[in-house]
């Protein structure tokens, strides 16, 4: 049974990594979309609209995050790897997977319509980054919640 | 700190008008109010628009800078003597007029040579033929018709030529076939075209001329050559004049100056001019000094502010404080009343940015990196007080990593004697002291809620909506930490939280609502200011993405180093093959780092610490100046 365990764990990492990353890549891709719609008019703007892009971009790393240490787990685990011990990494990986997915993407459209914003009222971007990382308080909360139970 | 404002009345004869704003202007210390309804202010069109051209001749120039004469940083900002920056020098707009004039030749001249070359192209296939184009038509009995004919048809329109009795020739290929006259009888004209048509040729003309296309496709040419030699010298005229381009950007910064000058509100009576303004108090001296320097007759008033103004805000702070205001900037301008909160928030924001990068390694690139930065863009204003805070951050960068033994991603064994953990074993002690520092943070918010309710004479609330939440919060935490940490005497810590927590919320519960009478409301809008301990909860959870943070940075750096490590093996060469990837990861994770590092901070001190006490209201403190964009003003020794 121990091929079952690691395999589980390792579906699990593949999941965080894949879903997280997905959501990251939408995101981006919104955000980037809307920046270079708002330069073609003002190109002045770039240092401002490329951090907004960005913002939506790092639950794909957390998801990264997430599928390392559950290698690392699996890698020292080898002796004694019940079952439990694999159903146990693998649920541990779907919060960041999920709300990673998740959240990338409706931080993405507070990104959108805050880079939106700036193009009005450059001077405002600092507010839009701001409440466009609200957003990732519970992407930053999901990686934590499935970084202590890997444990 | 937040700098006390006076109001200033200034009155002064009206031919002196002129003198007293380019004075002002020139001090940069006086921030002109619209006072009275009977304030006139111009509108400054006409040096806008000046600026508008001169921007536009800018741009076009900087095509034409020789590229092999390297602008030197003394080229980019030039330092210019204030008497040559407010003289007009006429030389200057003939200047601009002549870069426009060859602008507009080369316009010109390329939309021509565009034309031209679609002419040459449509003729270029009928270069043989010999009639001239004014004579094609009827012809002693015959039609000549020129036409395209596609090259697959061209078999099937030679059949039918050959069938009735028509001649073909053929010229040139052009686009979409070969160039064909084809000469029917006058008599039988319709019926073969129509013949001819339906194998494919297509009809097509030449604009008639005198002479044969080959004459006009010369001549064509012979224009096409005096145009590029016309835009060629256009060119070398702009090359000059990029040469002389300090001269164009004088004339902007100067049109955009004199603008803000003629925009400033001032009241003219019968006989003298009346200037209203706000000026900060360490500033008065200067503000005398350029009034006198303007007109020995004058009338100077300063007034405190009355009750309801309220005056802009300007900051003075040392040095590392004045590059974290732009932090505080970003999210709202502190009020002119209140306790300036930027040398508080600027050590915690230092320190928490360090804390999420925390690698030593990062930090010394940080530093080196930004103060390169720093003197290699000539930055001003917002852009060099963020890129001040990231250097400064690069400090407390490296602090952490030696705190974490993290350099470059790696850990150094020897290093552990000055090592407190490592942030991927030991997860739960960095979410423990990330919390900690959160509780810590909050109660510096709170502590400069009380120094702001002392400063409003309001000592209840110090007592109330201050300390009671910190003798809550520690009770709670007190309660807290010794269920999860076991030590010697933590049972008596917890229950002495436990009396700490009850009495933050009785104080709480009684004296949260005393601004009600009514006894019954009053401790039910102390009952609802206790909830709020929910909202602290959340608060203090919040920095639980420090640990997120610092986790990200060092897993992605031992991930690069990872990576890296498996091209490097164990031949000597493989360092030069790995180089690359750490290069590469290592930029790459800096980069993530610094901006995750950046936004999460600034949040932080937003929602988590700003809420408890900042109330940032003001306005802006800006004063009527010159306006610089290109160019350096050196005052002279005078001055």
């Amino acid at each position: 049974m121990e091929l079952t365990a690691q395999a589980l764990a390792i579906i699990g990492a593949a999941l965080a990594a894949a879903l997280a990353g997905i959501g990251s890549a939408i995101g981006v891709q919104m955000g980037g979309k809307a920046a270079a719609g708002v330069m073609s008019e003002k190109p002045e703007l770039f240092g401002k609209l490329i951090i907004l892009q960005a913002l939506p971009g790092t639950q794909g790393m957390y998801g990264f995050i997430v599928a390392i240490l559950v290698l690392a787990k699996v890698t020292a685990m080898t002796d004694l790897t019940p079952v439990t011990d694999g159903w146990r990494l693998f649920f541990a990986c779907l919060p960041i997977a999920l709300v990673g997915l998740v959240s990338a993407i409706f931080q993405a459209k507070m990104a959108v319509a805050a880079i939106h914003m700036t193009a009005k009222q450059p001077a405002s971007s600092g507010r839009g980054i701001t409440m466009t990382v609200l957003v990732e308080t519970y992407a930053i909360l999901a990686l934590l919640a499935s970084i202590l139970l890997i444990g | 700190m937040i700098v006390k404002m006076k109001k200033a009345q200034i009155a002064v004869l009206s031919e002196d008008r002129e003198a007293l704003l380019e004075a002002l202007q020139r001090s940069g210390v006086l921030m002109l109010l619209k006072s009275s309804d009977d304030s006139v202010q111009e509108d400054g069109a006409d040096e806008e628009q000046l600026a508008a051209r001169t921007e536009k001749s800018l741009r076009l120039l900087t095509k034409y800078h020789d590229k092999e004469q390297k602008e030197t940083e003394a080229d980019k900002f030039p330092s210019v003597p204030y008497e040559t920056f407010v003289t007009d020098d006429p030389a200057h707009r003939v200047l601009l007029e002549a870069i426009e004039a060859a602008d507009e030749t080369i316009v010109r001249l390329k939309a021509d040579d565009q034309s031209l070359k679609n002419e040459l192209d449509m003729l270029r296939p009928w270069t043989d033929l010999e009639l001239a184009t004014d004579r094609v038509g009827k012809n002693r009995g015959v039609v000549y018709h020129l036409g395209i004919v596609p090259v697959a048809k061209q078999e099937d329109v030679q059949t039918i030529a050959a069938t009735i009795g028509a001649a073909l020739q053929f010229y040139g290929s052009a686009a979409d076939g070969i160039a064909t006259v084809a000469a029917v009888i006058l008599e039988e004209d319709v019926s073969s075209m129509d013949a001819l048509r339906l194998a494919g040729f297509l009809e097509t003309s030449l604009p008639p001329a005198a002479q044969t296309v080959k004459e006009t496709i010369l001549a064509k040419e012979a224009q096409l050559r005096e145009n590029a030699d016309r835009i060629r010298a256009a060119e070398a005229q702009m090359k000059d004049y990029a040469g002389a381009k300090l001269s164009i950007e004088l004339l902007n910064d100067r049109a955009v100056t004199a603008a803000e000058r003629k925009k400033a509100p001032v009241t003219p009576t019968a006989s003298t001019v009346f200037i209203e303004g706000w000026v900060r108090v360490d500033q008065l001296d200067e503000l005398d000094k350029a009034i006198a320097s303007a007109t020995a007759i004058y009338e100077l008033e300063l007034f405190d502010p009355a009750k309801g103004e309220i005056p802009p805000t300007a900051v003075k702070n040392n040095k590392f404080v004045t590059a974290f205001e732009t932090i505080t900037d970003m999210f709202a301008r502190p009020s002119y009343g209140e306790v300036d909160p930027n040398p508080v928030m600027s050590f915690w924001y230092w320190m928490l940015f360090g804390m999420m990068m925390a690698d030593f390694g990062y930090g010394v690139v940080m530093v080196l990196l930004f103060a390169f930065l720093i003197k290699k863009m000539h930055a001003k204003g917002e852009t060099l007080k963020l890129l001040k805070v990231l250097m400064y951050s690069g400090v407390t960068t490296a602090f952490w990593g030696l705190l974490f033994n993290s350099y470059f991603g790696a850990s150094i064994g020897f290093m552990d004697r000055v090592s407190i953990l490592n942030p991927v074993d030991d997860t739960m002690l960095l979410l423990g002291i990330s919390l900690g520092i959160g509780v810590l943070h909050i109660f510096t918010g709170l502590f400069m809620r009380a120094v702001n309710s002392f400063r409003h004479k309001d000592y209840m609330a110090i007592f109330a909506d201050s300390f009671a939440w910190i003798l809550l919060i520690s009770g709670l935490s007190m309660l807290l930490v010794p269920s999860i940490v076991v030590f010697a005497g933590g049972a008596a810590v917890a229950a002495a939280g436990k009396w700490v927590a009850i009495a933050g919320a009785a104080i709480i519960v009684l004296f949260a609502g005393r601004s009600s009478k009514n006894p019954v409301a009053r401790i039910g809008s102390g009952l609802y200011a206790l909830y709020g301990v929910t909202g602290y909860l959340g608060d203090i959870m919040s920095y639980s993405r420090v640990l997120a943070l610092a986790l990200t940075s060092a897993i992605i750096g031992q991930v690069m180093n990872q990576l890296a490590g498996m091209v490097q093996g164990d031949a000597w060469w493989g360092i030069l093959a790995a180089l690359p990837i750490y290069l590469i990861g290592h930029i790459f994770n800096l980069v993530m780092g610094l901006l995750s590092a950046y936004v999460h901070t600034s949040r932080l001190q937003f929602i988590e610490f700003y809420t408890k006490f900042y109330e940032g209201a003001g306005y802006e403190f800006r004063p009527l100046a010159i306006q610089l964009k290109y160019i350096d003003v050196v005052s002279d020794a005078k001055n």
